[in-house]
C-alpha cells in the first residue's frame, strides 16, 4: 500500500463514523415523520458504536476468546487479543438502545393516539388548534 | 481484519443509511434499517466483536425491527409527501432556516474531522486505548475467573456494576413503555 | 394500516396450517437454543443479554403466529411482570449475598463459604449465576414491551 491508500484505509473507519454519524443527526432534525427521527435516533447511536468498536481493533489480533489452558499459563499476549473492553461496553448499549427505541415507539404510539398523526407538522397544526 | 472487505461492507453502510432516510414509505425504511443492522453486524464480526455481532444481529436487527413493525401496524405505515411550496413543514417555512440542519449536521461533522487527526491509526495495538487496564484484562482475566470468553469475564466480574444498572435501565424502559401506553394498573 | 387491522381481528381464530405447524416445531429449537446461549456464554459468544432476547423473541413468534392470547395463555401477563422483576432482584441479590459472606459487593469469590469449591470457581460460577438473572430479566422484559407496542396498551389482540 503507498501512502495515500495507507493513510485512506487507517482513518477509513473514522471517516465512515463521522458521515454516519451526520447522516443519522440531519436526520433526527430534519425529518418530519417520527419514525424517521426515531431511525435517525438508532443510526446515530450505532455510529458511536462502531466508533468504540473501531478503537478496540487491533491489525491481525484474534477474537476475545481464548484458550483456556494458555490463559492459565499466562502465554496470552495483549497484543495478539482484540481490545475487549469496548465491546463490553458496547453489548449493554445495543441492548439499552433498543429499549429506549421501545419506550420512544411507546410515546409516538401516544401521539397518535392524541392527534391521529406522526408527521411533525400536522401534530404542531393541532396543538394550535385545540 | 481484511481491509478490503471492511472498505465495502462500510461504503454498503452508508448507502443503506441514506436510504433510509429518505425512502418514503415507512415500512421499507424499518426493512432497510433491518438490513442496516445485519451490515454493521457484519462489519462487527470481521473487527472481531463477535459478541457485539451477535447482540446487533438478535436485538438491533431482530427485535427492533419488530418493535417497529409492531407499532406501524397500530399507527401509520404513510409519511406525508410535503409538496414544494403549497405545504412546506410548519417550523421551516423561511427560507433560510430550511438549510439550517443540514448546515448544523455538516458543521458538527467538520469539527469531528478536524478532531480526527487525534485519533490512533485503525488496528495500532500500541493506541493508548488498547494498552491501558485492557490488556491486564486480556492477560489475567483467565487465569482469575477461568473463564474463556472474555467479554462475559468483563461484563460479568470486573465489570460487575456497569451490567447490573444496564439492567436496571432495561427494567425501567419496560416499566415506563407499560405505564405510558396502560394507564390502568402497571 | 387500518385495513389491515381490521384483517387481523377478523382472523381472530387464526387457520394458516403451513405457518402454525412450522413454528410449533420450531419454537421447542429456538427456546434450546436461547438456553444453550445463555449457559455456554462462557466459552462461546453469547450471554444473558442475546440468550434472554432470543428467548423473548420465541415468544413473541408465538404471539405473531398463534396471535397474543395463546402467547398469554403461555406465559400470563403477571408470571411475566413477576419474571421482569426477578432478573434485576437475582442479580443485586447475588451481590448482597457476597456481601452477606464478607467479601465486597460482586466479588463473587466470597461466596466460597457456602460451598467450597474454590475462590477462582466461584468467580466463574457466579459469573453464571448473574448471567441467568440478566437473561431472565431481558426475556420478560422484551416481550412485556412487545405485548404493550403492539395491542397499543391493552394487551388482548396482538398483531
Amino acid at each position: 500500500m503507498d501512502g495515500w491508500l495507507a493513510d485512506l484505509v487507517s482513518k477509513y473507519n473514522y471517516w465512515i463514523y463521522v458521515v454516519l454519524m451526520m447522516i443519522g443527526f440531519y436526520a433526527m432534525i430534519r425529518k418530519n415523520n417520527l419514525v424517521k427521527k426515531l431511525i435517525g435516533m438508532n443510526i446515530f447511536q450505532t455510529a458511536i458504536i462502531l466508533f468504540y468498536i473501531s478503537m478496540g481493533a487491533k491489525r491481525g489480533g484474534g477474537i476475545p476468546i481464548v484458550d483456556k489452558a494458555a490463559g492459565l499459563a499466562g502465554a496470552i499476549r495483549a497484543s495478539d487479543i482484540v481490545n475487549p473492553l469496548p465491546h463490553v461496553l458496547m453489548l449493554t448499549a445495543i441492548v439499552v438502545s433498543v429499549s429506549v427505541t421501545g419506550v420512544a415507539l411507546a410515546v409516538m404510539l401516544k401521539i397518535y393516539k392524541g392527534y391521529g398523526s406522526i408527521d411533525e407538522d400536522q401534530i404542531l397544526e393541532r396543538i394550535k388548534k385545540s | 481484519m481484511i481491509w478490503q472487505l471492511d472498505l465495502f461492507l462500510l461504503t454498503l453502510v452508508v448507502v443503506c443509511a441514506l436510504a433510509t432516510i429518505t425512502v418514503r414509505g415507512l415500512l421499507s425504511a424499518t426493512i432497510i434499517f433491518a438490513a442496516y443492522s445485519f451490515l454493521m453486524c457484519l462489519l462487527w464480526a470481521e473487527m472481531g466483536a463477535v459478541d457485539v455481532a451477535f447482540t446487533e444481529a438478535v436485538v438491533g436487527a431482530g427485535v427492533s425491527t419488530i418493535f417497529f413493525i409492531a407499532t406501524l401496524f397500530r399507527s401509520t405505515t404513510r409519511s406525508r409527501l410535503l409538496i414544494r411550496g403549497v405545504d412546506d413543514p410548519h417550523h421551516f417555512k423561511d427560507q433560510g432556516w430550511k438549510m439550517l440542519p443540514l448546515m448544523l449536521s455538516v458543521v458538527t461533522g467538520m469539527l469531528l474531522f478536524f478532531g480526527m487527526a487525534d485519533f490512533p491509526a485503525w488496528g495500532d495495538p500500541e493506541s493508548r486505548p488498547n494498552t491501558h487496564v485492557s490488556s491486564y484484562y486480556i492477560e489475567n482475566a483467565v487465569r482469575e475467573t477461568q473463564v474463556p470468553n472474555l467479554v462475559t469475564a468483563v461484563l460479568g466480574d470486573y465489570r460487575g456494576y456497569d451490567t447490573m444498572f444496564e439492567l436496571v435501565v432495561i427494567y425501567c424502559a419496560g416499566v415506563s413503555v407499560v405505564s405510558i401506553l396502560k394507564q390502568e394498573n402497571l | 394500516m387500518r385495513e389491515l387491522q381490521e384483517e387481523a381481528k377478523l382472523r381472530m381464530p387464526w387457520q394458516d396450517v403451513i405457518l402454525q405447524t412450522s413454528v410449533r416445531v420450531l419454537i421447542p429449537f429456538i427456546q434450546l437454543f436461547g438456553l444453550y446461549v445463555v449457559a455456554h456464554g462462557h466459552y462461546s459468544p453469547g450471554g444473558g443479554f442475546q440468550g434472554g432476547v432470543i428467548l423473548g423473541a420465541a415468544i413473541i413468534l408465538m404471539a405473531l403466529v398463534f396471535g397474543l392470547p395463546a402467547s398469554k395463555h403461555y406465559i400470563s401477563e403477571n408470571v411475566n411482570k413477576t419474571l421482569s422483576i426477578t432478573g434485576p432482584l437475582v442479580y443485586c441479590g447475588i451481590g448482597a449475598l457476597c456481601v452477606l459472606f464478607g467479601g465486597s459487593f460482586l466479588d463473587y469469590s466470597a461466596l466460597n463459604k457456602i460451598l467450597p469449591l474454590g475462590p477462582i470457581a466461584w468467580r466463574s460460577f457466579g459469573i453464571f449465576l448473574v448471567e441467568l438473572g440478566v437473561g431472565i430479566g431481558v426475556m420478560s422484559i422484551m416481550l412485556r414491551i412487545y405485548r404493550v407496542l403492539s395491542s397499543a396498551g391493552t394487551i388482548d389482540q396482538g398483531l
